[in-house]
């Protein structure tokens, strides 16, 4: 499959919508956003912006497929031209491009409690076939850089103050080399000096080329990483 | 594609030949108007992938068990095809494993496919001890050397985390959290493709259900062999699955990844099960 226009981008979102219907209470229907449509090229961080309730968080979501799209396409290059439509992929394709292309850096830290943060970190190296011991080398050198404790790897991180388990969700997104990386609010609970740790490692993945959308909560740090911004509008 | 199910249907009781079409959940029914039959399962459709974790979820009496026990063998389908990747007959062609004869469908059961059962009783030999349940696994999946059979029983006692020293105590001496791990011991020690488990952490305790849960995760991770979970346990689901079906009355309302099935429920009923969460 071929993207439809823009072959320099990675991701190309045309016209994605998405309603809810809430089958029990009575078929009503919320609209989540609706018409959005955005391309991000390797290396580049697209910033989408607008009020609350606007549907930023949304809108990540539904490139994840944790929101089923409305109506919409979102094509992903996969490169050497192979371009899929994650808005209508299978589940199955989808859970493997969730394994080797996309990376989610939700906005709330959700994992297994009992599980160190090194394990945790790991995780996602582990999944695609990395060594074990390599993993978990690799996720301590990563946490190191983002300043946390070396006394916390073995605990699990659902102990951890906020922007700790913050930092815990940024480096499990980022350790394993995706294409498209989203990004809900990764600094929001970071105070200065963790935010601009994490703004650097930004913009270490788009010098590796992968490609970024990103919601920030403040704008100061939002415009020292992104290229471009869209806006979302209350209901639009 | 590891296994592919068409169609699989099972119906209690002598069928008026029109009980599937009068049934399902678009009739808000399981038991057919025509002659009272129960449709437990009711023309099931189902892909499963390598190394996928699919989650099955519905209320009491939704058939979620029962699909799991047609496609075990346990009980005899009504009506359906069931095919297994690695189940090829000799002229390479794929075979419908719910033709396949007693000795046939006990190949199957030691080499590719293994259940664990929510009651340990169903799934352990209680006049075998602890390794003798794992060794009569290993055995039929074909090995025949003592030294190897004991050493993997040994391997597989270790991996669930008990005594090395209690291989030769019987499954009535263990608590029921030990019993459901050495029934994980003895389903993994064939090295299956597919491992079915149904409602396996129901009944127990939750610091056991929570262990049980994590050696499951990790144990699929180590071995990577896929798993089909019965659980009417939404936690247990997140925990554990990576796609979800929902069934109710027999029928499969909605299929998707395990995330959008918590957060963006499509179905009616699946919305009314994931607001249900305590």
């Amino acid at each position: 499959m071929n993207m439809p226009t823009q072959n320099s981008s990675r991701l190309q979102v045309e016209n994605l919508c998405k309603s809810f219907t809430l089958h029990n209470r009575g078929g009503r229907k919320i609209n989540g956003f609706a018409g959005v449509s955005f391309s991000v090229k390797p290396g580049e961080l697209l910033a989408l912006t607008g009020p609350s309730g606007a549907g930023k968080s949304s809108v990540l979501k539904t490139i994840y497929r944790t929101y089923t799209p409305s109506r919409g396409t979102i094509y992903l290059d996969r490169g050497q031209g192979r371009a899929v439509d994650l808005a209508a992929c299978s589940e199955s394709e989808m859970l493997c491009y969730r394994r080797s292309d996309i990376g989610f850096v939700t906005q709330f830290l959700k994992i297994l409690p009992r599980i160190s943060a090194l394990e945790v970190v790991a995780a996602p190296l582990i999944d695609i076939g990395t060594d074990k011991k390599d993993a978990v080398t690799r996720a301590a050198q990563l946490l190191r850089s983002l300043h946390i404790r070396e006394e916390l790897f073995s605990v699990s991180p659902l102990t951890f103050s906020g922007g700790e388990q913050q930092r815990i969700n940024i480096a499990r997104g980022v350790i394993a080399p995706k294409k498209l990386l989203l990004l809900d609010e990764p600094t929001a609970s970071l105070d200065e000096e963790s935010a601009g740790r994490v703004l650097t490692l930004l913009h270490e993945l788009k010098k590796q080329k992968i490609c970024l959308v990103a919601i920030f909560h403040d704008r100061d740090r939002m415009v020292q990483v992104a290229d471009n911004e869209y806006h979302l509008e209350q209901n639009n | 594609m590891l296994l592919d199910i068409q169609y699989l249907s099972k119906i209690y009781g002598e069928s008026c030949g029109h009980c599937l079409e009068q049934t399902g959940d678009e009739h808000g029914r399981a038991i057919c108007p025509g002659c009272q039959s129960v449709v437990a399962v009711n023309r099931v459709n189902l892909r499963v992938e390598k190394d996928e974790v699919l989650g099955i979820v519905g209320e009491s009496g939704s058939g979620k068990s029962t699909l799991l026990q047609l496609l075990y063998r346990d009980i005899k389908a009504s009506s359906g095809r069931v095919f297994f990747q690695d189940m090829l007959d000799s002229d390479g062609l794929p075979v419908d494993i719910l033709k396949l004869n007693l000795l046939e469908t006990t190949v199957m059961r030691n080499k590719l496919m293994s259940m664990i059962y929510q009651n340990p009783r169903q799934g352990l030999n209680f006049l075998f001890s602890a390794g003798g349940n794992i060794a009569e696994k290993i055995i039929g999946a074909g090995e025949r050397h003592f030294e190897t059979i004991r050493s993997r029983a040994l391997h597989f006692i270790d991996k669930i985390e008990l005594p090395i020293s209690r291989i030769d105590d019987y499954p009535e001496t263990f608590s029921g959290g030990q019993q459901q791990r050495i029934q994980i011991a003895k389903a993994l020690s064939s090295s299956p493709k597919l491992l079915l488990l149904d409602e396996p952490t129901t009944g127990l305790d939750v610091s056991v259900q929570a262990k049980i849960l994590d050696m499951i995760r990790m144990l699929q991770q180590e071995m990577s062999f896929s798993m089909v979970v019965v659980s009417h346990d939404l936690g247990v689901i997140r925990h554990l699955t990576d796609i979800t079906v929902v069934m109710r009355n027999g029928s499969i309302v909605e299929y998707g990844l395990t995330d959008q099935i918590l957060e963006d429920p499509q179905h009616g009923y699946t919305q009314l099960l994931v607001s249900s969460i305590l």
